[in-house]
């Protein structure tokens, strides 16, 4: 126990995504961040008699514990990113792209995943620990060429140290008014109650039975009080991940805005944009319940995940017509697109995107964009069924394949020969079995899907995030003496027509690319 | 605007090139090709007659 003064650079912070929700696991990946403060929210009530006593807190007892709300604010970089976006939006869909290069793709999932974080206060030997964490806020912004995160975590319950009560000076079992959040793979230390800058005894734990008890290692061979404190040894060697390069705007960034049917897949890059911001946030309530009478029992008994939303979504320029204000006034659907591009990540040879267009695997009709490059990717299918003949249709990067309502004519030759004989994209099928739309069923509500596959030579670290149906909110002109700066406001509706399992891709889409298999 | 039509697995497709760049390929009737196929055999016979 170091009874220095407390200093903020000789910190940390360590998280781990949760097996159980709330149930604490041992951090261990350290993360440098920018800022942060650390609640203790052990709320104390009060009791105001209304006689016998003119004080107007004339008795407190215990309250319920509200969840201990983080803010911490951290450089958006290629690594930690992952996690954090993992822990905003749900489980990742991770692919790999050559050996060592990886894809992650991030979209509002309707379950959370919970993560344990430690935070180590310089000039102390120990930690405070949150654990139940679920991220209520993710935000970016542009602060002085860097895009920076900031995260707002609930933490459904907190250790910052127990109290032992039983005195004891042999055995292994140590017994105390809290053990939730100390793990196995923990050290403990614990403090003399009258002077907390004393070390009484330092024990590794063999387990953690109830809720009251630990089991040591070692043998107790010193004697310790009742009222003597247990806190959580900080790690001595905190092995930091190797942090890409930040994520810059200008000369890192490139903004793009689509106006037309699938306005993401069918962006122009803009080059007038001088700020951008967003905030992706999860809805989040603690509940506290009855469930008996421990420390521990008085924290939230569990954080519900509720709405999804992306906020805040700015982009700034300087006002030159009134496009955006007549895609305001029209209640356009608007296709936003941001990505950074950062370090240098492999040699590869562009590869151009593709689609395979399933048949029970009987036939197939598998579609190629003619030009290399990531761009491909933006191309999308869609399967309408029904029609007066079969048809392939190509405007901007939108395919629609229109079957024929009499099934004979929708062969996968014949499928393949119609979008074949369209302009930038060639198909090929193989077997011979009929397209139907009940085939596709890994396409989203409608029946569509993206190409992939498609990469630039000499890929990059990159963070890329799509607004798919951004609409403005009113637009304000401020006139004076000087160029006029365009703030643009915007929210982010669910696709109508994805309505059901898919609404919630269609508010956003996050994209990440670096050299981490999953997270 | 532009029209052409195209042979391709045997059959026949219409493409069509509309001023925004939207382009459509539809697949013609494989009937309509019998029927005047059939039509023209018939006239050429009775024309031999």
């Amino acid at each position: 126990m170091s009874n220095s003064v407390s200093y903020g650079k000789r910190g940390y912070l360590a998280f781990k995504k949760e097996t159980t929700a709330g149930a604490a696991v041992y951090p261990d990946t350290f993360a440098e961040f920018l800022e942060t403060t650390l609640p203790n929210p052990w709320n104390i009530a009060k009791t105001n008699t209304v006689q016998g006593n003119r004080s107007l807190n004339t008795r407190s007892y215990i309250g319920a514990y509200e969840p201990a709300e983080l803010e911490v604010s951290l450089p958006a970089e290629p690594t930690i990113s992952g996690h954090l976006l993992n822990g905003c939006f749900g489980d990742e869909t991770a692919s790999t792209l050559a050996t060592g290069i990886y894809q992650h793709d991030f979209q509002p999932q309707n379950t959370q995943d919970s993560y344990t974080l430690d935070f180590a206060v310089g000039g102390e030997d120990y930690i405070t620990r949150y654990f139940g964490c679920r991220i209520s806020k993710l935000a970016l912004a542009i602060n002085d060429n860097r895009a920076d995160w900031t995260v707002g975590f609930m933490a459904q319950r907190w250790f910052v140290n127990a109290r032992l009560t039983v005195a004891i000076a042999t055995g292994t079992t140590l017994t105390l008014d809290q053990t939730s959040g100390i793990t196995t793979s923990d050290t403990i230390q614990v403090l003399d109650a009258d002077n907390q800058d004393t070390v009484l005894a330092t024990y590794t734990l063999s387990a953690v039975p109830t809720e009251t008890t630990l089991t040591t290692v070692e043998t107790i061979a010193v004697s310790l009080a009742v009222g003597d404190v247990v806190v959580i040894k900080r790690n001595a060697s905190p092995s930091y991940t190797a942090l890409g390069s930040e994520f810059i705007f200008t000369g890192g960034a490139e903004i793009s805005v689509g106006t037309s049917t699938n306005p993401v897949d069918n962006t122009t890059a803009t080059s007038d944009m001088t700020n951008f911001s967003c905030e992706f946030t999860n809805n989040l309530e603690a509940e506290n319940a009855a469930t008996g009478n421990d420390v521990v029992d008085r924290m939230p008994s569990r954080i519900n995940l509720l709405g999804f939303d992306v906020s805040d979504i700015t982009l700034s320029h300087l006002h030159a017509n009134p496009d955006f204000v007549d895609a305001l006034r029209s209640k356009d659907s608007l296709g936003l697109r941001i990505k950074f591009l950062g370090d240098a990540l492999a040699s590869n040879a562009a590869a151009a995107a593709s689609l395979t267009i399933e048949t029970d695997g009987i036939g197939t009709a598998s579609v190629t964009v003619d030009a290399t490059g990531e761009a491909g990717n933006d191309y999308n299918l869609t399967i309408v069924g029904g029609g007066a003949a079969l048809a392939a249709a190509l405007s901007g990067k939108n395919i629609t394949l229109t079957l024929d309502a009499v099934a004979a004519n929708n062969t996968t030759t014949l499928v393949a020969a119609a979008i074949h004989a369209l302009t930038g994209v060639a198909c090929a099928s193989t077997g011979s079995d009929l397209v139907t739309t009940a085939d596709n069923t890994d396409m989203t509500s409608p029946l569509k899907k993206n190409f992939s596959g498609g990469r630039d030579a000499s890929e990059k670290t990159m963070l890329r995030i799509d607004i798919p149906n951004a609409k403005l909110q009113p637009i304000e002109l401020p006139i004076s003496d000087g160029l006029i700066t365009e703030e643009l406001k915007f929210t982010s509706d669910h696709d109508r027509a994805g309505q059901g399992t898919g609404n919630l891709s269609s508010m956003a889409k996050v994209r990440l690319r670096n050299a981490t298999a999953t997270y | 605007m532009s029209k052409e039509i195209i042979k391709k697995a045997g059959r026949e497709f219409e493409k069509e090139i509309l001023p925004d760049g939207t382009v459509t390929v539809t697949l013609l009737p494989e009937k309509q090709m019998e029927k005047s196929e059939k039509e023209v055999k018939k006239k050429t016979e009775e024309e031999k007659k």
